[in-house]
């Protein structure tokens, strides 16, 4: 087992350096201007020239994606958790949830603008609004597929009201739950990149790869988007481990 | 066999009564059309340490009547007194055939069978000195920091009834235990759960399609009719208990045999 990780590890990272290695060797070739695919040395010089403001975006980027992840995880298990209790409070909200999933996101960012100014708070608030929508509907399909033997024999045992919530109910929906959160942290991060792209951003990645592309600043923008893939890609790994240490039960 | 004396005795000494179910009817709303009958005018008592068992074919109601009596369900009319007072008022066990889904998987095993004092609100290490002096009495063994998913199904179910059991219920329930578990697994779980039984004197009420299963765990074995539910008839069985598996093999167990097999809807 042990050694089958490590080769699946060890493949990945080979498979990471040959597409590095095309990459060069395309851009050596001078079939491509540099204009457009400056080489991985050029990205990891302006990578390395630009550290210290990239660090910054990176930072200013990571606060607004973790702001709007626990806000919109937290407040979408409370209202999940709501809705997929209670049939009446599910049949009112199931047309709303499931208009609001289908409408891409980002039309609604003019609107966060007009309500919450140009500065972090719209940016916030809409990815606060991608990430509730997607642990809502999660919170209410795990609540909803709870086992009854589960609930009965539970109840039998003198559990109700919030322990029954909160000690039953919940712990049973939480593979569902970090499956959306997956989900959510993803397309939170494409929320937040997207945003910082418009006007009124100091700081961010988002802010960095548009400029970098406005002035034709090419490594710049390569080395930006290559922090952005990295962030992406920790950022899943993260709730990943995370799902494997609190939800080690489910799939067994 | 001689079930008219057992019951005249148990029914006469009303305070030795456990459970009385007095014409228990339930039917399913549906949608469309009539509602489907599901108990019709059930009846039976359960004395304070007897086993009864209660055997039927499947989608009898045999479940609905178990979910009546723990207070789950909203009978149509009927009642259910234990200990002389309404399900909802008593401490009444419960245990399903499926274990997987009713352990509380993220919990070891010390947690899910302390679960019921952590309702209470008594703290950690009570519960766990609790749960273990638990087990020490009643001579089990059990992983106690384990997970149900890295226990055996027989484990897991024992895990599951010893749960129900720490509450110290009134009457405890069972639902089909056994039926999820391969032959040698439910054997094993026969003579364990006798000995647990015996030695709390736990007053049980069991659902099973398994009349072997049925006749060595109970006193008393109820048989139920095709849906709508009734009790057609009732046999009671007399070997001291607890009983050898060896039992089901004699001559005295095939004459309970024959004569419940004789009155089985088929």
């Amino acid at each position: 087992m042990q050694a089958r990780t490590n080769n699946g590890t060890w493949r990945g990272v080979l498979g990471a350096v040959a597409v590095v290695l095309v990459w060069e060797a395309v851009a050596a070739s001078g079939l491509v201007s540099p204009l457009i695919l400056p080489s991985p040395l050029d990205t990891a010089r302006a990578l390395g020239g630009n550290a210290h403001v990239i660090l910054q975006d990176l930072a200013a980027t990571l606060a607004r994606l973790a702001l709007g992840f626990v806000a919109g995880a937290v407040l979408g298990i409370l209202v999940g958790t709501m809705f997929g209790m209670n049939d009446r409070m599910r049949g009112f909200s199931e047309l709303v949830i499931d208009f609001f999933r289908s409408l891409p996101v980002i039309t609604l960012f003019p609107l966060a603008m007009i309500l919450f100014g140009l500065g972090n708070p719209s940016k916030i608030a809409l990815t606060m609004w991608t990430v509730f929508l997607l642990t809502v509907v999660n919170t209410i399909y795990g609540i909803r597929q709870v086992p009854k033997t589960r609930i009965m024999a539970a109840r039998t045992l003198r559990a109700k009201g919030w322990p029954l919530v909160w000690k039953v109910y919940i712990p049973s929906a939480v593979p569902t739950i970090i499956a959306g959160l997956r989900l959510a942290i993803s397309l939170g991060l494409v929320v937040v990149l997207v945003t910082e792209m418009f006007t009124g951003t100091i700081h961010g990645l988002g802010k960095r790869i548009y400029d970098a592309g406005l002035v034709y600043e090419v490594p710049v923008m390569y080395a930006a988007i290559t922090v952005a893939g990295l962030l992406g890609f920790a950022l899943n790994k993260a709730v990943v481990f995370v799902e494997r240490r609190i939800a080690h039960w489910s799939g067994q | 066999m001689h079930h008219d004396a057992t019951t005249a005795n148990k029914e006469q000494n009303s305070e030795s009564v456990c459970l009385r179910a007095t014409d228990l009817q339930f039917a399913y709303p549906s949608p469309t059309g009539a509602p489907t009958n599901v108990l019709d005018g059930v009846s039976f008592m359960v004395a304070e340490h007897e086993t009864v068992s209660i055997v039927g074919p499947n989608g009898c109601g045999k479940s609905t009547l178990l979910l009546a009596v723990a207070g789950l369900l909203g009978l149509d009319s009927g009642t259910v007194s234990i200990r002389g007072k309404p399900p909802c008022e008593v401490s009444v066990g419960l245990v399903f055939q499926n274990y997987r889904e009713s352990l509380l998987p993220w919990r070891t095993t010390e947690s899910n069978i302390g679960f019921s004092l952590e309702l209470k609100g008594v703290g950690r290490e009570e519960r766990a000195e609790k749960v273990s002096s638990f087990l020490q009495e009643l001579h089990v063994e059990l992983p106690l920091d384990r997970y149900p998913y890295q226990l055996s199904g027989g484990q897991q179910q024992t895990v599951s009834i010893l749960r129900a059991l720490f509450a110290a219920p009134d009457v405890l329930l069972l639902d089909e235990p056994f039926a999820s578990l391969d032959y040698r697994a439910r054997l094993n779980m026969h003579q364990r759960i006798q000995e647990i039984f015996h030695q709390t004197q736990q007053t049980v009420l069991l659902v099973s399609h398994e009349i072997d299963e049925a006749i060595l765990l109970s006193d008393r074995v109820l048989v139920i009719s095709h849906r709508p539910a009734k009790v057609l008839a009732e046999i009671g069985v007399g070997f001291p208990k607890p009983r050898p598996r060896e039992l089901v093999l004699t001559d005295a167990f095939l004459r309970i045999k024959r004569e419940i097999f004789a009155r089985f809807p088929l």
